[in-house]
C-alpha cells in the first residue's frame, strides 16, 4: 500500500435522541500517523460518535470533520475513510467477493482491490462462500476488508477485534500498527482495554456521553499506582483511608488503595492499629484501573469488588 | 451515479430472491392464465371475444405483485443486515441511493412484467391451439393487455422501493403492502366502486385492461398511479435522508 495521510477533528459534538443526551459536547482530534483508542461502556456514546463522524447519524450540535470536511461532503469517501461499523453489513446470501465487489463498484474503485484486500485479510480461499455461513471472526475480517478497499488515510473501526481468536487479534494488532506507520489516522474502539493499551498512542475515554479523558496513553499511566494491602483489621484501615479521602476498594480480604504510596499505607496501618500487615505491595496502575477510575466504575469486574470510594 | 447504478445491478443480480421471484412470476403468469380459461371451459362463451382474451392474458398481472415484493425487499432489506451503513458510506447523499434503486426496480419490474406476459401469452396460445383455435395476437385486446401488465409491473417495482424507503423494516413493509394490495383495496372497491376506484391497486386494473366495471379510464388511472408513486417516493426520500442509521 502507498503512504496515505488523514486526520479527524470533532468539535462540541452532541447528539440528543428525544430527551436523552447520548453524546454531550465531545471534542477531540485524531492526527495522522496515530492510533487513538476510544473506550467506554456499552451505551457510553462511542458508536454514536463514530456514526456521526461517518455521516450515518446527524449531530444535534457540533461538527465532525474528516480531512477538514464533513463526511457527506467528501468527493470520494471510501478513498478517504474506511470504516468498520456493526460488522461487514453484507447480505447473507452474497459471497464475500460479491459483497466487496458491490462496495468497490459503488465507490468507483478498481475491482482488483477486491482480491487484494481479500488476500490481506486472509479470506481468499473463502471468497466464493456465502457470508451467511461465515464465523464471527471471518465476518470481522470481511468488515476490515471493506474498510481497506479504498486504501484510505483515515480508519474508523468500531470493535474491530470483536469475535477474533488470539491469532486474529495479533494479526489485527500488527495490521493497525502498520497502517498507522504509513501515516494514517486510526480511531479504534474496543472493549478489550488491554488490547488498546498495546497499540494506542492516545486514548479517549467516554462516559455517559462526556469525554472524561483525551490524552496520550503514556501520560495517562504516569504516576498512577495501586497499593495492595492485607492486614489483621481491614475495616479499621478502610475507615482510616476514607477519613483521608483516599480511594479504596475491597477485593476479598485485600484493600486496593489509590493515591498513597506503600510506605504511607504501611505507616497508616501501624498508626491506626490495623496490623499486623500480612501483605503490602505497590504495582503500576493498568489501563483498566485508570479507565474504571475515570469512568466512575469499580476497579474490578462488577460483583467481585465493592467500591468504597469516599464521596 | 453510473458507479452506483452498476453496483445496484450487481447487488440485485447476486441476490437469490430476485431470481426466485422471477421464477415465481412465470408460475403465477401460467396459473393466472389457465385458471380463467378452465373456468370458461364449460361455458358457451366465445373464447375469441375481447373480454375472454383479456381475462385470460390478465394472468400476466401476477408479475406486478411479485415485483412489489422485490422492490420492498430491495429497499427495506438494506436495513435488515446492516447493509444500509455500507451503502451510505459509499454514497453519503442518500437521495441518490433511492433514485438509483427507483430506476433499477422500474427496469426490473418491466423485466418481470415482460416475463409474465410471455408466460401468459405462451400458455394462452397453447390452450387455444389445443382447442383448434389461434390466439389472435394481432388484436389490440391482446397487446394492450400485455403492455398494461408490463407497465403496471414496472410501476409496482417503484412503489415497492417507495414503501421500503418509508417503512425500512422488510417484514412490516411486506405484510402491509401485500395486505393492502391483495385484501384491503379489493374489499373497499367491492363495497363502493365509484369511490375507491382511485386507489392505486384498483387503478392498475384499468391500466392492465382487466375486464371489470366502474374502473377509471386508462389515462386517469395512469395519472393516479404516477401521482401516487411520485408522492410515495418523495416521502420515502425525505425519510431516508432525515433518519439516523443506527444499526
Amino acid at each position: 500500500m502507498r503512504s496515505r495521510q488523514g486526520e479527524i477533528a470533532c468539535r462540541s459534538l452532541t447528539k440528543v435522541f428525544g430527551h436523552r443526551s447520548v453524546v454531550d459536547d465531545v471534542s477531540f482530534d485524531v492526527p495522522a500517523g496515530t492510533i487513538t483508542g476510544f473506550v467506554g461502556a456499552n451505551g457510553a456514546g462511542k458508536t454514536t460518535t463514530m456514526r456521526m463522524l461517518l455521516g450515518l447519524v446527524t449531530p444535534s450540535a457540533g461538527t465532525a470533520l474528516v480531512n477538514g470536511r464533513r463526511y457527506r461532503d467528501l468527493e470520494h469517501p471510501r478513498r478517504e475513510v474506511g470504516a468498520v461499523v456493526d460488522g461487514p453489513g453484507a447480505h447473507p446470501g452474497h459471497s464475500a467477493r460479491t459483497h466487496l465487489s458491490v462496495i468497490a463498484t459503488a465507490a468507483g474503485l478498481p475491482l482488483r482491490r477486491v482480491d487484494e484486500v481479500l488476500d490481506l485479510v486472509e479470506l481468499t480461499e473463502h471468497a466464493q462462500r456465502r457470508v451467511g455461513g461465515f464465523s464471527l471472526g471471518m465476518r470481522q475480517r470481511l468488515a476490515l476488508a471493506g474498510a481497506l478497499l479504498g486504501d484510505p488515510g483515515v480508519l474508523v473501526l468500531d470493535e474491530p477485534v470483536n469475535g477474533l481468536d488470539p491469532p486474529g487479534i495479533l494479526w489485527v494488532r500488527n495490521l493497525l500498527r502498520q497502517l498507522a506507520g504509513e501515516g494514517r489516522a486510526l480511531l479504534v474502539s474496543s472493549h478489550l482495554l488491554s488490547e488498546l493499551a498495546e497499540i494506542a498512542h492516545r486514548v479517549l475515554i467516554i462516559d455517559h456521553g462526556r469525554l472524561v479523558a483525551d490524552t496520550p496513553l503514556d501520560e495517562l499511566l504516569v504516576g498512577q499506582s495501586v497499593v495492595e494491602l492485607r492486614c489483621a483489621d481491614p475495616a479499621a484501615m478502610e475507615r482510616a483511608l476514607r477519613a483521608r479521602r483516599l480511594r479504596v476498594v475491597t477485593e476479598g480480604d485485600t484493600l486496593l488503595i489509590e493515591g498513597a504510596s506503600a510506605r504511607e499505607t504501611g505507616e497508616l496501618a501501624a498508626a491506626v492499629g490495623a496490623g499486623p500487615v500480612h501483605w503490602l505491595t505497590e504495582r503500576p496502575n493498568s489501563f483498566e484501573d485508570v479507565y474504571f477510575r475515570l469512568a466512575g466504575s469499580p476497579i474490578r469486574q462488577p460483583g467481585t469488588a465493592a467500591d468504597a470510594e469516599v464521596a | 451515479m453510473g458507479h452506483l447504478f452498476r453496483a445496484e445491478l450487481r447487488k440485485v443480480g447476486a441476490t437469490p430472491v430476485t431470481w426466485w421471484l422471477l421464477v415465481s412470476t412465470v408460475a403465477v403468469g401460467v396459473l393466472g392464465t389457465i385458471a380463467p380459461l378452465i373456468a370458461a371451459d364449460g361455458e358457451s362463451t366465445d373464447l375469441l371475444s375481447d373480454h375472454r382474451i383479456r381475462e385470460a392474458l390478465h394472468g400476466a398481472a401476477g408479475g406486478a405483485i411479485l415485483v412489489l415484493v422485490a422492490g420492498v425487499i430491495g429497499m427495506a432489506g438494506e436495513w435488515r443486515f446492516g447493509q444500509a451503513s455500507q451503502v451510505f458510506l459509499s454514497t453519503p447523499r442518500r437521495s441518490r441511493v433511492v433514485g438509483v434503486k427507483t430506476v433499477v426496480y422500474l427496469g426490473l419490474g418491466a423485466l418481470y412484467g415482460l416475463v409474465a406476459a410471455l408466460a401468459a401469452t405462451a400458455t394462452a396460445w397453447g390452450w387455444y391451439r389445443a382447442r383448434g383455435l389461434a390466439l389472435p395476437l394481432e388484436r389490440s385486446a391482446v397487446w394492450l393487455t400485455l403492455i398494461g401488465c408490463v407497465a403496471v409491473a414496472a410501476l409496482f417495482g417503484v412503489i415497492g422501493v417507495a414503501v421500503g424507503a418509508i417503512v425500512r423494516r422488510p417484514v412490516p413493509a411486506l405484510v402491509g403492502a401485500l395486505t393492502w394490495t391483495v385484501l384491503v383495496e379489493p374489499a373497499l372497491f367491492a363495497a363502493a366502486p365509484s369511490v375507491f376506484r382511485w386507489l392505486p391497486g384498483v387503478a392498475s386494473l384499468s391500466l392492465r385492461r382487466q375486464p371489470a366495471e366502474h374502473l377509471l379510464p386508462v389515462g386517469s388511472a395512469c395519472a393516479v398511479l404516477l401521482g401516487l408513486v411520485t408522492v410515495a417516493l418523495v416521502v420515502g426520500v425525505r425519510q431516508v435522508e432525515r433518519d439516523d442509521v443506527t444499526g
